[in-house]
């Protein structure tokens, strides 16, 4: 599992053998079938039918199989504006879907409430609830877009380690699977925002 | 046990089924919001008996997002962005329903080419989007994959038009009140119209691909029949009230823009079924065909945008206006009150995919509920527009 | 006959799949990210801000007028006015955003800021790749961020780039009839790029 000689391995690979690590290996395979979970909110979401299209091919990545039931899906892409009404169902989705789980953050909606965070039935962006691996500003964005951020998804389970203090987050026993599901409040949903995910930054301004 | 099957509506299945059918309770099942075949994210409370749907009752507001709301605290400009997102498969046709309503409260003038210019996109908006649907109802009907993909690589040819008209693929906001945006180019022009022309062969193929296949035809005919009564007093419109044989089309009554100058046929249905519903888009798309031809041989040169009209700080007079169009999925109207200040007083959409969708029950009554997602795909309805 | 439906349709379903192998037309799938479709020149993503010369502070057409901050329909602009004036890239003192920041989580692309801003100073751009792990330090982008050099936005939009700058020629010509040539922004811009 340790780190491979670079130059060791290019001479073995010259000769003919392949030398990999189970880390490697096993990254190798999760990120390269990659199972969405098929499930659109609006607009964005027929940018993400378009990616699955001929044209712009989401299986060249491994990404084609979308899944109806989150039972069988890796990879959640919130695409379209996330209501207080549906986003207890997100979450519940999302504690459904099996480890390891990946979620991507499609568009100005998901992200932060986007042209309609002015509205009071509008969550403003779906990282106060579950944990977000990648975002993708646009409205929406373009079927490259999506793949571009899938690329970036994949470097990220590249780097993902097996064992060791940063290893990855579903192979860490102390890290929650689940998230609480929001209840709808008298105003609001209640909790506003998950604290444990939802960490905002404070803007500093110098001038 | 108890049965509550008395007091529900008669069966209207064959014989056969209902006697052999066990007496038991209504099941009922919560289809969506997360589902694949619910267009979105809509929900149908359906009471099942075995699989016979005894009431269907449809549950909204999943992707409420305060557009009317929102259209009321900004300027009319800034509404213009927002349209694009009601029905985010035709923001053209959102774009002009909303520019025709603020011409008509403010009294502005469109130049020719404009008029010219709203056709064209409007009627290419009604290509693909009556093609996306075909792709979509058959993938909702288990041929997933094939049909979507056509419809989707013709769907591609003609955002990519839009694009590099408006700069955008799908929010195109390219529609002023007064005019369009930017003029079209003559490369854009011939670029058009070469798709266009093309176009029809992709019918061909895609009606020889589904039209006379016997599993599509057991799936949709005589599957939720609309009455013509029904569907004139449920305020339907468009593609589904003409499948129902009623010659009702908003570009042959009000003539809005320059549609009297064309020359074009209203398809009508007969039976009101999903199938005619379904075939009612093909034939719809032919006609468009044959407009877009008229409009690229019409189109004259001139101004695309009214000079008067100042987009910024705009102010229309205290009024009221009520502007509606031939969207691809039905009437689609704006109605704004002003009371002279930046910002429209009221600002009311009426969305021809969300009172369509008010008749799903009758539809569905005593189908099965398998036959619950045909019917509901051939209605055509985009929840960006439902809920708003 | 039953099947003879099923069957027709399979042969289009036939003629597409070995069609796709040396038809143009039935092959479309753009090989992304090592081919890419060429973005039109119309294209708008995310705005940015265009500054003349080589000195992003100095050249900054933006003077803080706060029209696009107001306007903005998903309110993504925010902009402080500076206290001071200081010479812009003609010589005039002018006031400068202090602050200019935009959130590219919130815009909506919809180019409205570019259509009301009266100095040409805030202009559309193409790029798309954004898709970070961050979301609020990466999604806010800064004046210094924003800023994007007249040649940069020639080569982004080489047509409507050269419009502007042959507008903006004509304006400081009517102006200032005596200015000095070297001030002109059409000579200190650069010819539109072929591509």
């Amino acid at each position: 599992m340790s780190d491979i000689d670079e130059g060791l391995r290019s001479e073995l690979q010259r000769q003919g053998i392949w030398v990999t690590s189970m880390q490697e290996l096993y990254n190798w395979g999760r990120k390269n079938s990659i199972w969405p979970l098929q499930f659109g909110l609006a607009c964005c979401a027929i940018e993400m039918i378009a990616t699955a299209a001929s044209r712009y091919d989401i299986a060249r990545f491994g990404g084609e199989v979308f899944r109806p039931s989150p039972r069988q899906a890796d990879l959640m892409i919130v695409a379209g504006t996330v209501t207080k009404k549906m986003a207890p169902q997100i979450v519940r989705l999302y504690n459904q879907m099996p480890d390891p789980k990946y979620v991507i953050s499609m568009g100005a909606c998901a992200i932060s409430g986007g042209p309609f965070k002015q509205g009071y039935n509008v969550l403003k962006g779906i990282d106060r609830y579950i944990p977000v691996d990648v975002y993708i500003p646009g409205c929406p964005p373009r079927p490259e877009a999506l793949l571009h951020a899938f690329m970036e998804l994949q470097r990220k389970i590249d780097e993902q380690k097996l064992t060791g203090a940063s290893k990855a987050a579903h192979l860490d026993r102390t890290h929650p699977s689940e998230f609480p599901v929001p209840a709808f409040g008298t105003h609001d949903l209640e909790p506003a925002a998950n604290a444990d995910v939802f960490r905002p930054m404070k803007i500093q301004r110098t001038q | 046990m108890t049965t509550t099957i008395q007091t529900l509506e008669p069966a209207e299945r064959p014989l056969q089924i209902m006697s052999s059918r066990l007496e038991g309770e209504l099941l009922e099942v919560s289809m969506g919001p997360q589902h694949p075949s619910t267009h979105g994210v809509f929900r149908m409370n359906v009471a099942l008996d075995g699989e016979i749907v005894r009431k269907l009752k449809p549950v909204f507001g999943y992707l409420h997002r305060n557009h009317e709301k929102i259209g009321e605290s900004t300027s009319y400009l800034g509404s213009m962005p927002y349209t694009d997102r009601l029905d985010y498969f035709c923001s053209m046709t959102n774009n002009w329903a909303y520019a025709l309503s603020v011409e008509k409260l403010a009294d502005i003038e469109v130049p020719e080419r404009a008029e010219y210019l709203r056709i064209i996109l409007a009627e290419l908006t009604r290509l693909q989007n009556h093609a996306s649907l075909l792709g979509f109802l058959l993938s909702d009907m288990g041929a997933w994959g094939t049909p979507l993909m056509y419809a989707f690589r013709e769907r591609e040819k003609i955002l990519d038009l839009f694009e590099s008209l408006s700069g955008s693929r799908m929010m195109c906001d390219y529609m002023r009140f007064g005019g369009c945006r930017v003029d079209a180019s003559a490369d854009w022009l011939a670029q058009a119209k070469k798709i266009v022309e093309r176009f029809p062969k992709f019918l061909d193929e895609f009606e020889k691909l589904i039209v006379e296949n016997e599993i599509l035809i057991a799936r949709t005919q005589h599957v939720g029949k609309l009455s013509a009564e029904l569907a004139i007093s449920a305020g339907i419109t468009g593609p589904m009230l003409r499948a129902c044989g009623v010659n009702y089309d908003i570009r042959k009554v009000d003539g809005y823009g320059i549609y009297p100058r064309f020359k074009f046929r209203i398809p009508l249905g007969e039976h009101g079924d999903t199938y005619d519903r379904l075939m009612m888009r093909a034939l719809e798309m032919r006609e468009s065909i044959a407009i877009l031809k008229q409009a690229f041989e019409q189109i004259p040169a001139g101004p695309v945008m009214n000079p008067k009209v100042k987009i910024r700080a705009f102010r229309p007079p205290v009024g009221e206006a009520y502007g509606r169009i031939e969207a691809p999925k039905g009437e689609l109207g704006f109605y704004l009150i002003s009371d002279g200040s930046p910002n429209p007083y009221r600002y009311r959409v009426r969305p021809p995919s969300f009172i369509n969708l008010t008749i799903l029950e009758d539809l569905c009554l005593g189908h099965t509920v398998a036959d619950v997602m045909v019917i509901l795909g051939s209605v055509d309805i985009v929840m960006g527009e439902v809920d708003r | 006959m039953v099947g003879t439906g099923i069957l027709k349709g399979m042969a289009v379903t036939a003629r597409n799949f070995v069609g796709s192998y040396f038809e143009k037309e039935r092959l479309i799938t753009v090989q992304y990210p090592e081919e890419r479709s060429p973005l039109p020149e119309n294209y708008r993503n995310f705005p940015i801000l265009i500054y003349d010369t080589d000195d992003a502070e100095a050249g900054l057409r933006c003077v803080a007028c706060k029209i696009c901050e107001k306007e903005c329909p998903p309110q993504c602009i925010y902009i402080v006015k500076s206290e001071d004036k200081k010479p812009d890239y003609m010589g005039k003192p002018q006031f400068y955003p202090a602050v200019f920041d935009i959130d590219i989580s919130v815009c909506m692309s919809c180019q409205i800021c570019v259509e009301v801003c009266p100095f040409e100073a805030i202009k559309m751009d193409k790029v798309f790749e954004l898709s970070t792990r961050e979301r609020f330090d990466a999604l806010l982008q800064r004046k210094d961020e924003l800023s994007k050099s007249n040649t940069y936005y020639h080569n982004v939009h080489p047509i409507e780039a050269a419009e502007v700058d042959a507008k903006l020629a004509e304006a400081a010509a009517k102006k200032k009839p005596a200015a000095p040539a070297a001030q002109s922004p059409a000579v200190t811009s650069p010819k539109p790029s072929p591509t």
